[in-house]
């Protein structure tokens, strides 16, 4: 494995378990293939319905594994927050396909976190966070021309977003960066760190 | 005492003398008896040893040549889904889960108004092992609004239902296969067979004498072929040969092979082969064998969900799966499945409750047989070719891959209905009645480029010429939403900037003059950009195109998703170019994805035939135009749906927000409508196969069709943010100029520069002038 691959994967995984001591359910931002480790930035997100009890109905199992048809739908007893799910907010499909596809990468397996992705994106197309995902598992793959395409998907979709746009873009932008110097374009990485300068979080703005 | 002995002495030679004779010619007669039997004995072997290399081992399951099969998208399912109830109960339906009050087994379902209670079958897939799942799912409003693990006790996310299975590939040799394990047979199929075919299988070394003998004593008494002796490993050799050939010769074959295999394979490894050998009837030119095919050729379902009655046909129909034909022979198919279900009885096999049980249903065969490949064929040939470039056709056809693919058969429906229906409407307007018209329909997603459905002309099903992948038309006035964005890409142009529309004349390097003339054979003098497109008037797209460069243009639309980059004529202006209808869903859908050019795919994943995942088709993209041009364009496509060449739709489909192109040929022998939404992109062509005039526009032939299909298929509005660098303006329609204040005109993005244009039309209140200086320009106020 070259230097500057190891480099990187110990990055994704630095700022892997820095997620983790976050929390899985937390998980609106990516971890981030960049070179300066950043504080990882949260957005509070919904919390996925918790593990439910089973409540008193009657289904009786069978032998075969078939089950009595109760006489009353079954009521968890916590009802399942509404969700629209063109709208980019957080999704459980999609929080659950993102969770997949994080333990994948930590299993080493980018492009099964890739296709944990793929599917989240067919439910939300618009959303920018899944485009930067799959942006940041190719630039982990050294696939840096799909690294960079897939951040400027991610920022076409930016403006949509409610709430995380600039830390976004800011990401993006960086990636895109990263993306050009890995192959050797030094002009258009400076310019790229450029844009990510306007989107800053660290930087006071007047 | 001496004369008995002389006397005695003298018979006994004499018998001797002639029993010597006799004994003489006996044994002549054992020794050519044995002789013979030797030189027979010596030829079988031959026969036995050459069979035993050459036909013996085609029985190990390995050797069989599997075609590969080909799945559709499986069901996605997650709170905030589309999807109707009805529809998903369709969807269950079309995968074979029976509906069920109580006792609900792996395969059935049970609903409740809007709840359903679904126990969804196991599934390998590319990214591993679905696990078999009672799920509890709510729907609302046409959406999913609960899923719900029983056994779990928890809401599940996300969660698949098992895909539907396309069909196979294979070249037609005539047979087909699911193979299944001995452990896939239910019981009572197993047990069943044995006791009704042959009790003693597990007993014989491959041929049952006592039963030769005895058939062949009840042959001889009632002098007819009747009483049959067959072994199982009989019975599967002979579906193994698959003739009809009832002679000396084929039997002796059959009994050596049975000898051979038995000799060679465990009892179980023989009964397994038996249920994936037997022959189970005609579907077509297609031969049925095996149980696991047979299982979903007549139940729709996998075998080892097959209740006993419907084990018990089976079983019936082996000895002859035409006289018992199910579907035919209903009286005397039932007769005979209650007789087995006796035999079951008598033999221990079942009990009198369940024997009574399954006595009194019906049954049960689907009505209409799956027509397996040939419903899909218009996309699997898309598949084929797709997956060729990764594996050779022969490898394709045998070595039991698992294709994953993206159709959408919901879709595929509707599309196919759309196309038929359409087709048939307009033919009752025009009045050519003995020309008939074709149509062809190709619908992807955006996002990921995945071909969901595909139509080849309006026979579904039919596996004739596929003109969705195959017919090169001219694409006519489809070509000019591409000379507008090479413009709008351009600093010069904005989506409002004024064209000309003059007679003109251009001189072509032959020495010839073109000169092209608008729809309408008129000349407006000059007209903005916007309008220009959305009318589609091709003076000024002349004009514009050859201004930015036809050669640049050219380079764009093949950027756009063509291999070869046409050549730079000025007539490719106006579409004098052919393509073939998934060609130009390639170049909308790089429209329809906001300049991003992903490769159209049909294909998501591949198995081999151990499950082990071999390609994944991965997501990529590909910047092909400017972002903000883009959207400016895809705007004006909207346009043309509202005040341009495809306005008709507000009738059709009103409060719904797509875009698209109309497109006619020279002389009316193309239709065309190409046009997306938010979530699919479209393409709809209509002519004729030899070519003749329709009479038709893009807007009166295939504009309905486009439209039929979206109405109910698209669940999207097409929509984009408007970039920083874009700015929402309103124009008057005619006269392009920028109006402030006015409640009427149509809003486009324009680029930020519009605000400098120095003339525009003010509606406000303090810029009314008096009557007297109203005469003067309202636009010389701000001068």
């Amino acid at each position: 494995m070259n230097l500057f691959k190891r480099h990187t994967l110990r990055l994704v995984f630095y700022s892997f378990s820095l997620l983790f001591l976050f929390g899985c359910a937390n998980a609106t931002t990516w971890p981030n293939p960049y070179e300066k480790p950043e504080p990882i930035v949260v957005n509070p997100a919904p919390t996925i319905p918790p593990e439910e009890l089973p409540p008193e109905v009657e289904t009786t199992p069978l032998p075969d594994g078939g089950v009595f048809v109760p006489e009353q739908p079954i009521q968890p007893p916590e009802p399942t927050p509404p969700v629209q799910a063109d709208v980019v907010e957080e999704n459980p499909a999609v929080v659950a396909l993102r969770g997949q596809a994080m333990e994948h990468l930590r299993l080493d397996q980018p492009e099964q976190a890739a296709a944990s992705i793929e599917r989240a994106i067919r439910i939300q197309p618009n959303n920018a966070d899944l485009w930067l995902d799959l942006g940041g598992i190719r630039f982990a793959q050294q696939e840096f021309v799909q690294a960079e395409a897939m951040s400027k998907k991610a920022i076409s979709f930016a403006k949509q977003m409610r709430v995380g746009k600039d830390v976004l873009l800011y990401e993006a932008w960086i990636l895109i960066a990263n993306s050009r110097y890995a192959r050797n374009d030094v002009e258009g990485g400076k310019q790229a760190e450029q844009e990510a300068a306007r989107f800053d979080p660290s930087l006071s703005r007047t | 005492m001496a004369k008995k002995t002389k006397t005695k002495k003298k018979r006994t030679r004499k018998t001797i003398k002639k029993y010597s004779k006799l004994w003489f010619w006996l044994k002549r007669l054992i020794l050519l008896g044995v002789l013979l039997g030797g030189i027979v004995f010596v030829l079988l072997s031959i026969y036995a040893y050459h069979l035993n290399k050459t036909v013996v081992p085609n029985f190990e399951g390995r050797r069989w040549s599997l075609p590969s099969q080909v799945y559709a998208q499986p069901q996605e399912l997650y709170v905030g889904g589309r999807l109707s109830a009805d529809e998903f109960e369709t969807k269950l339906k079309s995968l074979g889960y029976k509906r069920r009050n109580n006792e609900l087994l792996v395969g059935t379902y049970s609903r409740r108004n809007s709840v359903f209670i679904v126990h969804v079958r196991p599934f390998l897939f590319w990214d591993g092992q679905q696990p078999e799942k009672l799920l509890q799912i709510v729907f609302s409003e046409g959406q999913i609004t609960q899923l719900y693990d029983i056994n779990n006790s928890r809401n599940e996310p996300i969660f698949r239902l098992d895909p539907l299975l396309l069909g196979t590939l294979f070249s037609g040799e005539g047979e087909d296969r699911v193979l299944v394990k001995l452990s896939d047979v239910p019981i009572e199929l197993r047990q069943g067979i044995v006791a009704v075919e042959d009790r003693k299988f597990y007993d014989h070394f491959g041929i049952d004498l006592w039963g030769i003998a005895r058939a062949t004593l009840v042959n001889l008494r009632n002098l007819s072929k009747e009483q049959g002796a067959s072994t199982l490993t009989q019975q599967m050799t002979r579906s193994y040969f698959y003739s009809n050939e009832r002679t000396f010769r084929r039997k002796i074959k059959e009994i050596l092979v049975a000898l051979l295999l038995e000799r060679k394979y465990e009892k179980d490894d023989i009964l397994e082969t038996y249920f994936n050998e037997i022959y189970m009837g005609q579907a077509g030119n297609r031969a049925i064998h095996g149980m696991g095919l047979a299982s979903r050729y007549y139940f729709n379902k996998p075998l080892n969900e097959l209740e006993l009655h419907e084990s018990a046909l089976l079983i019936t129909m082996l000895r002859g799966p035409s006289y018992y034909n199910p579907r035919r022979n209903e009286e005397r198919v039932l007769k005979r499945r209650n007789l087995v279900l006796g035999i079951m009885h008598e033999q221990g096999v079942i009990d009198a409750e369940s024997r009574n049980k399954a006595s009194e249903k019906p049954l049960g065969v689907s009505p209409k047989p799956p027509t397996g490949t040939s419903r899909y064929s218009s996309f699997l040939d898309l598949v084929k070719t797709q997956l060729e470039r990764d594996y050779p056709e022969d490898e394709l056809e045998t070595n039991g891959l698992k294709i994953f693919t993206t159709l959408l058969p919901s879709l595929q429906a509707k599309a196919e209905e759309s196309l038929s229906e359409g087709l048939t409407k307009i033919e009752k307007q025009i009045s050519n009645k003995d020309n008939p018209l074709q149509g062809a329909m190709v619908v992807t997603s955006i996002t990921g480029a995945e071909v969901l459905a595909l139509v080849g002309g309006r026979e579904a099903g039919f596996e004739g010429f596929n003109r969705a992948l195959k017919a090169d038309r001219p694409i006519g006035s489809l070509m000019k939403p591409f000379v507008y964005l090479t413009a709008l890409e351009n600093d010069r142009y904005d989506i409002n900037s004024s064209l000309q529309d003059q007679p003109l004349a251009l001189a072509q390097k032959t020495g010839e003059t073109w000169k092209p003339e608008n729809y309408d054979k008129s000349f407006s003098g000059s007209m903005p950009l916007y309008k220009a497109l959305a009318e589609s008037k091709n003076i000024p797209t002349v004009n514009i195109g050859m201004d930015v460069g036809v050669d640049k243009v050219m380079r764009k639309v093949a950027a756009m998703g063509l291999e070869e980059t046409p050549p730079p004529f000025p007539a490719m202006l106006l579409g004098s170019l052919s393509l073939k209808p998934i060609e130009v869903a390639q170049m909308y859908h790089s429209l329809a994805s906001i300049g991003y050019y992903t490769p159209l795919r049909t294909v998501r994943n591949v198995l081999n035939e151990n499950g082990e995942p071999l390609k994944r088709y991965k997501l990529e993209v590909k910047e092909v135009s400017d972002n903000d041009a883009t959207i400016q364009l895809n705007a004006i496509l909207n346009l043309v749906t509202r005040q341009g060449t495809a306005s008709r739709l507000q009738q059709i489909m009103p409060n719904r927000v797509v875009a698209g192109k109309t497109g006619t040929s020279d002389d009316y022998r193309d239709a065309w409508f190409a046009g997306f939404s938010g979530d699919l992109n479209t393409v709809v062509w209509v002519g004729h196969d030899n070519n003749k005039e329709t009479g038709l526009t893009g807007s009166s032939g295939a504009l309905p069709i486009w439209a039929d299909f979206m109405r109910a298929g698209a669940q999207l509005d097409y929509q984009h943010a408007i970039p920083d660098d874009l700015v929402m303006t309103n124009f008057d329609f005619e006269t392009g100029y920028r109006k402030v204040g006015c409640p009427d005109g149509v809003m486009l993005p324009a680029k930020k520069s519009v605000i400098e244009q120095e003339s525009y039309i003010s509606c406000r209140y303090e810029d009314a002038k008096p009557e007297e200086e109203e005469r003067r320009s309202i636009l010389d106020w701000f001068r």
